[in-house]
């Protein structure tokens, strides 16, 4: 046999592309066209979210940790409203003032690279580890600023050193009395002493300090003077000092525990 | 006085583009000029006619689909669509490689010649055995070279390599070719 024509054989190849398999194909290309239009949208919304989500948590993230960064900013004005919220804290129940002092569970925010000074730490509830830090700086690490000293305060008694806390508070107290907030110093420093050390006769006279400070803390503090008065073995000052209560509060939220400790009842 | 020709009136809409020479082209026309082309192409480098062909088809024209708007002239397009489609269908071979490595039975030959005699038709079965066997860059080569009558350049072109190497692809499987048919 002669060596074939494949040329010819070639042409001879006819796949049957009819009108219907035509149809079919652009119906499967139209098909494939539609489905990738919607991949594509469905990958462009995906990543819109997920960018989205993204930049959402790093902008939470920094606001978290702007703080703990930027610790020079601790005496702006911002630093120090937060700085005096934290040391709210230690403002008394009405209802639970007299009760022994259970301080609320502090808010512990992520742990972070950056908090290594003592400072952030407790700004961030962290007041262990606050603590530990501020022993290993030393005690020119605490500036003698209020905000400073009771920052400080507040790590050495939350942490469960309240004798450590003295010193600051009583700073605060003697140096800064002009300060509004050594009234609120003051009268940590009677609880402090009364409540934590069991030095009661101390306590009377920080108590008597916030209560001539006046303000909003002036009822409680008159009413744990009584207290610590009482405590201290000085009965006449606690009647004394009790009848003072009736006298300037009569329909006060602390008359009962007063009329107790006062020996009025 | 002797009256002037009217005279003729200036055209003011342009002339409609004419896609057979040149100009945008739409899916539509090259589908329609070229899907039996691409097809017959398909089925005589796979030899087959079946869903095979439809595949490569599709597959061809869903990417000029989405190439459409570079696609300028309607005549060159030819060309592309023959590139495009010896790569669709080098994948396909490559892939029927594969599957034929792990199957015992080897693939029942169904080439589609309707207009071709019995002996025609035993020539092609035994010849698409053969193309099965040779490497897929050479039985590309040589096919489009004898059984779709392009010449060197153009299979150089559509197989995207050097011409003297499109010789040797060619040269190579017409060998082997040559001599089973010899044979015969």
């Amino acid at each position: 046999m002669s060596e074939p024509s494949w040329a010819v054989l070639g042409k001879s190849i006819d796949p049957h592309w009819k009108v219907e398999r035509q149809r079919a194909a652009r119906v499967a290309i139209e098909q494939r066209t539609t489905k990738r239009r919607r991949a594509t949208r469905i990958a462009a919304l995906t990543l819109a979210l997920v960018l989205l989500a993204g930049g959402a948590g790093a902008f939470l993230r920094l606001r978290k940790t702007a703080p703990a960064v930027a610790p020079a900013l601790a005496s702006a004005p911002v630093a120090l409203e937060r700085e005096a919220a934290a040391v709210t804290v230690m403002q008394p129940s009405p209802e639970t003032d007299l009760e022994p002092y259970a301080p609320e569970k502090p808010r512990r925010t992520p742990a972070s690279a950056e908090l290594s000074s003592w400072r952030p730490l407790a700004e961030s509830g962290r007041y262990d580890e606050a603590r530990s830090a501020l022993e290993k700086a030393g005690p020119n690490a605490v500036r003698d600023e209020t905000a400073d000293l009771l920052l400080a305060a507040d790590a050495a008694r939350l942490s469960g050193y309240p004798s450590e806390a003295v010193p600051y508070l009583e700073r605060v107290v003697q140096a800064h009395a002009s300060d509004p907030r050594s009234s609120l110093a003051s009268f940590t420093l009677g609880r402090v002493l009364l409540d934590e050390l069991g030095r009661p006769r101390e306590a009377t006279d920080a108590f008597a300090r916030a209560r001539k400070a006046g303000g909003p803390l002036a009822e409680d503090a008159l009413a744990r003077e009584v207290e610590a008065a009482s405590r201290a073995g000085d009965t006449t000052r606690s009647r004394e000092l009790a009848r003072d209560y009736q006298m300037l509060y009569p329909k006060g939220r602390r008359a009962k525990a007063v009329a107790r400790f006062g020996g009025l009842d | 006085m002797p009256q002037l020709p009217p005279k003729p009136l200036l055209r003011l809409a342009m002339p409609k583009a004419d896609t057979t020479a040149g100009g945008p082209v739409s899916f539509d026309a090259l589908f329609g000029r070229y899907s039996g082309y691409v097809a017959g192409l398909a089925a005589r480098m796979l030899g087959s006619g079946d869903a095979d062909v439809d595949d490569v088809v599709q597959d061809v024209f869903w990417i000029a689909s989405r190439r459409i708007a570079k696609i300028r002239d309607l005549v060159q397009a030819r060309g592309w669509l023959a590139t495009v489609a010896m790569r669709v269908v080098r994948r396909k071979l490559v892939r029927r490689r594969f599957r034929a490595f792990f199957h015992a039975s080897s693939r029942d030959v169904n080439v589609p010649a309707p207009g071709a005699s019995s002996e025609e038709h035993a020539v092609l079965a035994r010849l698409y055995e053969i193309l099965d066997g040779l490497p897929t860059e050479q039985r590309l080569a040589w096919s489009l070279r004898y059984l779709e009558g392009e010449p060197l350049d153009a299979v150089a072109a559509s197989c995207g390599c050097s011409l003297s190497t499109a010789k040797r692809r060619v040269n190579a499987a017409k060998h082997v070719i040559d001599e089973v048919f010899r044979d015969v």
